[in-house]
């Protein structure tokens, strides 16, 4: 009987102590009463009787009853120390006295070590990120991979002052650890990192997401090593998020990245259409496959995705209202304006929808707002700038030289999107010839596993050799191709752009052999952007880092949800492309000529003109871009000089 | 006449090019490829088409050739919208049944006018 009572004692004070803090110290709290009470008992054995007047340490100035028994047990307690001055007293009342004194000392031992177990505890909550954030307005990126670092940096110089918020598997530590090494932690924003599983409702709350404004979802990239894999948790999130219905106010941007175009679909359809999807495999494969085509138009995109010099902004200006858009192009000064945007009903949801390069007499309804190239966060429009007289532009006809041959080095994830890019882009029976570490069967198992559609243009020929060996390299014939693209090395996962770095270098001592080199375009994606200027002073002209490419994208359609059309029409087949021509066809060669010049010969086109590229053989890649060029800024043009504009594709 | 069928794959050229004839009074209905577009002739019986001829799924020369087969749709004038701008794709597309030719980016101005001679009546519906 007695043993099963101390059991469930014992049951339930560790029931108690497992419970919470609180707890513990309630019941602390309550023992510490017990024992005083218990001290109290030393009144019916004689604390107060004659023996014991002379005592130092029994007191009986309040009533020499009850109450001086309370403050006389609770002294004992409170400081054992006081056991001392109670030498002289009947033995009864210095046994409660010591007794009391050893259990105060035994208490205050526990509650000693129960503040500094909830110290260190709070400590550890903390390191570990266990808190609930209370911000408002924040950014929340859920997820981990190479590309925070680069959103955070991108983010910052969007917003002065922003607050971000990021909720990933990795421990704190770790994300510390990797943000502190690349400068992150130095950056001009407020950061809290939170561990935790993104595809938990729960831990969503913990991070405050119904309070965010934009919410980036990236795609896992340390858990799986399938590519199509690392998108489940991202396709997982943005079905949590599409469903939830208790925002509280405005509903926050969502917008996720997923690895594999194939898997864009299933994204959309868990997002329910009101999650912007950015497929990483496609935009990559886009953006390389438009800079294959046109030398120069990496820089473009990135000057555009980067927000460090022009970029594209939405904008609403009533005074252009009622306007031909040919016309306003004069009165923005310090902008290009490439297109409208307005809102439009689609599939259940109101959302924004643009159109880009519209034509010149198109007249700006009350309803759009402009689609601006600009570089400041609001472009000025003067309505008393009228566009000069339009001149005859010489109307010089402009097909791109076709890219027929085309040499791909390296193989990784995206290689399938790439190919079929391609084919969209050339002609009929044009050759790509994918060099790889795989045997040819494999390379093309791995190739045709899961592809969407048979290729309609293109003639894939496989080759196994090793791309860093010289001598390899010199038995492909690499002049004789009209493009050249070097894939990042995912396998390592320490340093992947060490091997294309190594294979650049031997690939600029073959090329630049030939005098006619600077006809092969050489297009190479790297993963680190710090390696840009190292890979730009070797033969590629093209340089494309591809995480902060995503990262761009990421950042700036959390900001702005249109751009994704916006960005997914200048990149694909077809469309509205931003297109580098040569300058002849705008404007005569060698005469004195003005931006708005090109701006009205581009118009005569249906194009838009936003910028120029000017030959430069000092520089790395043989020439400079200016988007959006001051306007008091005169050229004469050469004739290897091109304007960056805005047209209608052609794909034969 | 008053309702146009605009079959186009290309969202953004479908937002603008439909915004801008709603803009003009017209009805649009939207097809993003030929199948698609052969079934909405069908059933929504539009007083004129214009067909994007690179589509995917079937492209609009096929289904011009097939609206102009049936005899239920062959009536319906059908305006061919391409990004080619050469003698031989404007050819081609006349050939595949198609009564007029627009390249893109369209001149609306020069559109509508061609809708008005095909479907001999006034703009405005």
């Amino acid at each position: 009987m007695f043993g099963e009572l101390k059991a469930w004692i014992r049951y339930q004070l560790d029931g108690i102590f497992a419970r919470s803090s609180i707890s513990q110290f309630v019941l602390l709290v309550l023992l510490s009463l017990v024992i005083v009470l218990l001290g109290m008992t030393a009144y019916f054995f004689g604390l107060f009787s004659p023996q014991n007047q002379d005592v130092e340490g029994i007191g009986s100035r309040i009533d020499g009853g009850l109450w001086d028994s309370l403050w006389w047990s609770a002294k004992h307690l409170i400081d054992p120390g006081v056991f001392a001055e109670n030498y002289g007293a009947t033995v009864p009342v210095a046994v409660i006295s010591l007794l009391i004194a050893i259990m105060g000392m035994v208490i205050f031992g526990i509650l000693i070590g129960f503040i500094s177990t909830s110290m260190e505890s709070r400590l550890a909550a903390l390191q570990k990120g266990n808190s609930p954030v209370k911000e408002r307005g924040h950014i929340l990126i859920l997820g981990w991979s190479n590309k925070v670092i680069m959103l955070l940096r991108l983010l910052s110089r969007l917003k002065n002052g922003l607050r971000v918020v990021v909720l990933a598997r990795p421990e704190i530590g770790h994300m510390q650890e990797a943000l502190r090494a690349e400068g992150g932690l130095a950056l001009p924003i407020k950061l809290v990192l939170r561990t935790g599983v993104p595809t938990n409702i729960l831990e969503l709350r913990r991070v405050a997401f119904e309070q965010a404004s934009s919410i980036i979802v990236l795609a896992d990239s340390a858990r799986e090593s399938d590519a199509a894999g690392r998108d489940v948790e991202a396709i997982k999130t943005a079905m949590l998020l599409s469903s939830y219905s208790g925002w509280r106010g405005q509903k926050p941007v969502l917008v996720s990245e997923i690895n594999r175009k194939q898997n864009v679909e299933i994204a959309k359809i868990a997002g329910r259409n009101e999650i912007s999807v950015v497929s990483s495999s496609e935009v990559i494969s886009k953006v390389i496959v438009q800079s294959a085509r046109q030398s120069g138009l990496s820089f473009v995109y990135s000057e555009i995705l980067s927000g460090a010099g022009n970029t594209i902004r939405v904008q609403r200006v009533p005074a252009c209202v009622g306007n031909r858009f040919g016309d306003i192009q004069a009165g923005f000064t310090d902008a290009v304006p490439i297109g409208v945007s307005w809102q439009q009903e689609k599939e259940g949801v109101l959302r924004y929808v643009a159109g880009l390069n519209p034509e010149p007499d198109y007249i700006v309804d009350s309803d759009d707002s402009l689609v601006l190239l600009c570089r400041r966060n609001e472009a000025a429009y003067d309505a008393k700038l009228k566009p000069p007289a339009s001149v005859a532009a010489p109307t010089e006809g402009y097909r791109k030289a076709p890219l027929n041959r085309i040499l791909v080095l390296g193989f990784n994830d995206n290689v399938q999107d790439i190919l079929s890019e391609f084919d969209g882009h050339v002609s009929a029976g044009s050759q790509i010839d994918l060099i790889s570490n795989f045997e040819d069967e494999e390379a093309r198992q791995r190739l045709e596993q899961n592809l969407a559609k048979p290729f309609r243009n293109i003639k894939v020929g496989f080759r196994h050799g090793n791309t860093i060996s010289a001598a390899f390299l010199r038995s492909l014939d690499v002049l004789s191709y009209d493009c050249i693209i070097t894939l990042a090395d995912e396998s390592n996962e320490d340093d992947p752009d060490a091997r294309s770095i190594m294979l650049l270098l031997l690939l600029s001592d073959i090329i630049t052999s030939d005098p006619d080199s600077s006809r092969i375009n050489v297009v190479s994606e790297i993963h680190d952007p710090a390696n840009r200027e190292l890979v730009a002073r070797t033969a590629a002209q093209e340089v494309i880092v591809s995480p902060e490419i995503i990262s761009m994208q990421l950042s700036q359609i959390s900001q702005q949800p249109v751009l994704e059309s916006i960005y997914h029409e200048l990149l694909s087949a077809g469309g509205i492309e931003i297109c580098i021509k040569p300058a002849s066809r705008y404007v005569e060669l060698l005469k004195p000529c003005s931006f708005v010049d090109l701006q009205l010969a581009a118009q005569g086109m249906m194009e838009v003109a936003i910028g120029v590229q000017i030959h430069d053989p000092a520089a790395l890649s043989r020439h400079t871009v200016q988007l959006n060029p001051r306007r008091e800024t005169r050229w004469e043009f050469g004739p290897n000089d091109n304007v960056v504009v805005l047209a209608q594709e052609i794909y034969d | 006449m008053g309702k146009i069928l605009l079959v186009e794959d290309n969202q953004m050229n479908r937002d603008m090019l439909s915004r801008r004839l709603r803009r003009k009074g017209f009805e649009v209905l939207l097809a993003t490829d030929g199948q698609e577009g052969i079934s909405l002739a069908r059933s929504g019986a539009p007083d004129l088409i214009l067909m994007d001829m690179s589509l995917p799924t079937m492209d609009g020369w096929t289904a011009a050739r097939l609206l102009k087969s049936d005899t239920d749709t062959r009536s319906i004038p059908i305006i061919a919208l391409t990004a080619h701008a050469m003698r031989g794709d404007r050819d081609k597309a006349l050939d595949a049944g198609c009564d007029e030719y627009e390249t893109k980016p369209v001149n609306l101005a020069r559109l509508l006018g061609k809708i008005e001679s095909l479907t001999k009546s006034p703009l405005s519906p």
